[in-house]
């Protein structure tokens, strides 16, 4: 199929054009990968003729490999660091990760823990400090470098009907660990965080501390 | 159920998600001499040699068109006799996948012992959508080729 039999509106028209007048299905798609005229242009690329013959020998040696098979007992968690350590939560429990906004604190609440509540998408949320809860100091090493910058994030965790949201330092990434690569808490972790840490894995260098959501729930519960 | 759908000429077949294993683009294959015509080769699927059938030659008597679109699914139908394996099976225009309900499907009113596979019908917009069966997908004229195991059994004894 040659190029010039694919008119590309949505470059003249659309959404990477500037021409004017503006396409007026628009209004009804807003964006062009949503029209049904651009898509059904990605499919008029398929119908081209299969010339290139180390496509298909590329294809033919990759097919020929066993799959690679994923390791199903993984167990996905989110990497954060309140302070200067890090500590990681089931992926399954996280709900949001958004940006920091104002708390509201509430009045004749003493418990350092919580902290008041936040807008969370027009929902207010409890919000909490897991490092009160752990007892940690502020962290002391700088995070930040040019390349990339650190943000302060919000992170909302739920389970069941019970949806708390923490700041955290920074939220590095989803990891995968496998439960057998869980070692046992090294005596460096201060003593109010080690009774809520499971155990330890380390990744890139940085020891996790993988926290046990029961009993960080029930810890919450207890004291708000 | 999600359907798979392919074009075999002009007309639109589907093929419930649930059966296929996995749809690749077209390989290099190493042709079987002496085979039926619709048997379009073998190739290395993953360590294991797989027959590839082209649906095109199974129901129009022609060869599969040689472009992008066209791609090979991989299925494992049940067999006649013999161990299930997976084949593969060429159509063309293989980019789509569809949402439908079971109650959705009708019957299409024709069947004959040929084309047992056959039979349902999806209406999506203007379009009918044949669905096929892909267990029964195969002539037995065919499928009694695939599954043999001749050729192992004599070495073996």
């Amino acid at each position: 199929m040659d190029k010039h039999l694919i008119n590309d509106c949505w470059n003249k028209t659309g959404v990477w054009g500037t021409e004017i007048p503006r396409c007026i299905e628009l209004e009804k798609y807003i964006h062009c990968s949503n029209c049904p005229v651009y898509s059904e242009a990605g499919r008029k690329l398929l119908e081209r003729e299969l010339l290139e013959t180390d496509y298909l020998e590329d294809w033919t040696k990759n097919l020929s490999l066993p799959r690679e098979e994923i390791d199903s007992n993984l167990v996905s968690i989110l990497v954060f660091r309140l302070g200067d350590e890090w500590f990681a939560l089931p992926s399954q429990l996280i709900r949001e990760i958004t940006h920091c906004d104002k708390h509201h604190s509430l009045p004749h609440r003493k418990s350092p823990v919580l902290r008041g509540l936040v807008n969370v998408r027009g929902e207010l949320l409890l919000c909490v400090s897991l490092g009160y809860l752990f007892k940690l100091h502020r962290g002391e090493k700088t995070y930040d470098d040019k390349q990339t910058p650190v943000h302060e994030r919000y992170i909302v965790i739920n389970k069941e009907d019970e949806t708390y949201t923490f700041p955290a330092s920074e939220v590095k990434s989803i990891l995968r660990y496998d439960p057998d690569d869980l070692q046992k808490n090294p005596s460096t972790l201060n003593k109010a965080s080690v009774s809520y840490v499971k155990g330890v894995i380390n990744s890139d260098g940085i020891n996790i501390g993988l926290l046990d959501s029961e009993l960080v729930f029930h810890a919450l519960r207890r004291n708000i | 159920m999600l359907i798979l759908t392919i074009n075999i000429g002009k007309e639109r077949y589907g093929i419930e998600a649930i059966q296929v294993i996995e749809v690749i683009p077209l390989v290099v294959l190493q042709s079987v001499p002496l085979a039926d015509q619709s048997i379009r080769g073998l190739f290395n699927y993953r360590g294991a040699p797989t027959p590839v059938v082209d649906l095109c030659q199974v129901f129009e008597q022609r060869a599969c068109s040689n472009k992008l679109s066209s791609r090979i699914i991989i299925i494992c139908p049940k067999a006649l006799s013999g161990t299930p394996r997976p084949i593969g099976l060429v159509a063309e225009s293989v980019t789509e996948v569809l949402q439908c309900e079971i109650d959705e499907l009708a019957s299409s009113g024709i069947s004959s012992a040929e084309n047992s596979c056959l039979g349902l019908i999806y209406k999506h917009g203007d379009e009918l959508i044949q669905i096929i069966d892909t267990n029964h997908v195969l002539p037995e004229s065919i499928a009694s080729q695939l599954f043999s195991e001749t050729g192992l059994e004599q070495k073996q004894a």
